[in-house]
């Protein structure tokens, strides 16, 4: 589960202050697929990078898994998005000269999985998705909807039981978001927490609840 | 994250920024020649002083090199130095080291020192782990040097009933006891057993200021050359004569010396190391300098090359480190990764550069320990260099959020 409590986030400038989150509080439960909507600015991929742990925060409670998450060190941070969190990005964030093969391993290299059971779970997650052909080819090699389910397959391979995506159908065309959004939605049936940041209203239905931010606020829960 | 991975993950890196590297393996192959060049040149000029400095390590702060004009004997030479250095031995603590060879002066019948072959080569062969060394060395030199039989007594050898007498190593107590007689098989010459040395003494190679090696004697036969084989005589002569002395007395004893050389009517110096060293310096000032000059451009020239290039490779790769971090990388293991393949990127072309000048520089008769010496320093430096590029590019990293570096933003 996740609790955040009062969270904020100042970006400072030299000349500048700007309060991306302003005293957010939001519960997330194990198992629940959460959408969050908002204009452009309004401050939800902030919301999402902190809650990933890939973007400090200025003051607030995080707590994730019982786990005080504000108390803990820069370091310790590091290993618990380690063990905790995977990512999808709007544009894919895959590494243009890695092969697909090498993109997906990147997160069990991490975890110091055997060289076998890489290949095997790589084998695995991608025959799921549809693209263990394409393995030896590089992500400027194949088509957008196929680079998005070379990232999921990225984020599902470390069984992590958080998943946070931002905007994950943003660059690809109706039907293949229609084809990502199902296919979320099956993961997290599968039993994963989904974060899912977006402003189609029509992805939003997908989740169980849908969070809307307006000027670093939380505006609504439906 | 394991080391195994770091370094496969730090090959595949380099492997998919192989133009890069390739780059780069040429920029560091061609810094690594030319600061190996310009430290030769400064290590060169340096190699007596660094050489005194490895040989006797803080102990050269209490010994003093007794220089003279030369301390040799040669066929028929005045035995003044003789007697004065027997004279200071009495009076002071001195350390002698000295060549192994006596060499002739013009024409040489070369058997003379050649390998001596003994009768009882095969039985010698057979318990020792080879053939026995034969050291054939000046008398007046074995007697000032102070070699020393197992009963303490210095060892002096001469003729006893036509045969040449000999001392023997430990190794051979045994074997070759006192009173053996054995002869060369192609010359027939005989020679004696007289001594058995004491245990532990060992001998100078080369000289402390050129690569000297001290050896055991245990395993050695010294026998004295035959003089009348020397038709223009010879020169035996210790390099390397020292005296141990307190930093408070030294004014004392070098008048002292003064006034005993004097009675022999010989030249004696003593000088000690910093004096040795200011002399050494003052002689090769312009070469010093301009060496100093070259060395210091020269380094700095190939470290900003060395580290712009390293930097620039790393630096493009911010959406990638971001990439990594929100898939479970760490700081440590970003760390290792840098290392790694900082290290991979110097060992490359150190073993590319290291060929080429084995191949160019020993080739042309460089000595070998000083080739060693110098290639080990510059990759020491590089190496420094290599940690501190890891050390900056990972605090770059560092001080960036994941998501900062997934956008390229700093």
């Amino acid at each position: 589960m996740i609790e955040i409590n009062n969270l904020t986030k100042i970006y400072k400038g030299v000349s500048y202050e700007f309060t991306a989150l302003k005293e957010v509080s939001l519960t997330i439960k194990e198992g629940e697929f959460v959408a969050v909507m908002g204009e452009s600015g309004s401050g939800k991929s902030t919301l999402l990078n902190c809650i990933g742990l890939i973007d400090s925060f200025d003051g607030g409670e995080y707590i994730m898994d019982d786990v005080k998450v504000h108390e803990l060190s820069n370091g310790r941070q590091n290993v618990l998005r380690k063990e905790k969190i995977s990512f999808v990005f709007q544009n894919f964030e895959l590494m243009r000269n890695y092969t697909l093969y090498e993109n997906i391993e990147i997160p069990l290299l991490a975890k110091n999985v055997k060289k076998n059971n890489r290949k095997k779970l790589i084998h695995e997650v991608t025959k799921k998705f549809g693209i263990e052909e394409l393995l030896k080819k590089y992500p400027y090699q194949i088509s957008g909807g196929q680079q998005q389910r070379v990232a999921i397959a990225r984020a599902l391979i470390s069984d992590n039981p958080y998943i946070l995506a931002d905007e994950p159908t943003g660059a690809l065309d109706s039907q293949n978001s229609m084809e990502l959004i199902k296919e979320l939605k099956r993961i997290n049936e599968e039993g994963k927490t989904i974060i899912m940041v977006t402003h189609d209203p029509k992805i939003a239905e997908y989740a169980d609840r849908i969070v809307i931010i307006e000027d670093g606020k939380i505006h609504s829960h439906t | 994250m394991k080391f195994k991975n770091c370094l496969s993950f730090s090959i595949s890196h380099l492997h998919n920024k192989r133009k890069l590297f390739f780059v780069n393996s040429l920029i560091m192959v061609v810094s690594i020649i030319m600061v190996f060049r310009v430290f030769f040149i400064y290590i060169a000029c340096n190699f007596e002083i660094i050489q005194a400095h490895d040989f006797f390590g803080s102990a050269r702060n209490h010994l003093y090199k007794l220089e003279s004009i030369f301390l040799v004997w040669d066929f028929g030479y005045s035995e003044d130095y003789h007697d004065c250095i027997m004279e200071l031995r009495e009076k002071y603590d001195i350390v002698l080291y000295n060549n192994t060879n006596i060499y002739p002066l013009g024409d040489f019948k070369q058997d003379i020192i050649d390998y001596t072959r003994l009768n009882s080569e095969d039985d010698i062969a057979r318990q020792s782990n080879g053939f026995p060394q034969m050291l054939f060395a000046d008398s007046k030199l074995l007697e000032v040097i102070g070699v020393k039989d197992k009963n303490g007594n210095i060892i002096k050898l001469g003729m006893q009933d036509n045969k040449s007498e000999v001392a023997v190593g430990s190794f051979y107590e045994e074997l070759m006891p006192i009173g053996t007689v054995f002869s060369d098989r192609f010359t027939k010459k005989e020679y004696i057993v007289s001594y058995i040395l004491a245990d532990n003494q060992e001998w100078m190679y080369g000289t402390v200021y050129n690569s000297g090696v001290l050896k055991s004697m245990d395993e050695w036969i010294i026998a004295l050359p035959d003089m009348s084989k020397f038709e223009d005589g010879f020169v035996s002569y210790m390099n390397d004569v020292y005296l141990i002395a307190d930093k408070n007395e030294v004014d004392y004893i070098k008048a002292d010396i003064e006034k005993i050389a004097d009675k022999y009517g010989v030249f004696l110096l003593l000088e000690s190391f910093d004096e040795y060293e200011k002399s050494y310096k003052d002689l090769h000032h312009d070469m010093y300098y301009f060496s100093n000059v070259l060395m210091i451009l020269l380094c700095i020239s190939a470290m900003i090359a060395v580290i712009t290039i390293s930097l620039v490779s790393w630096l493009k790769d911010y959406h990638d480190i971001g990439v990594l971090c929100t898939n479970g990388f760490l700081d440590t293991d970003f760390f290792k990764i840098i290392l790694t393949e900082n290290f991979i990127k110097l060992i490359f072309p150190g073993t590319i550069s290291f060929a080429i000048l084995w191949v160019g520089d020993i080739g042309r008769g460089l000595p070998v320990k000083l080739f060693h010496f110098t290639f080990f320093i510059v990759i020491l430096l590089f190496l420094i260099c290599t940690v501190i590029v890891s050390c900056i590019i990972y605090h770059e990293f560092k001080r960036n959020n994941p998501v900062n570096l997934i956008k390229g933003e700093r």
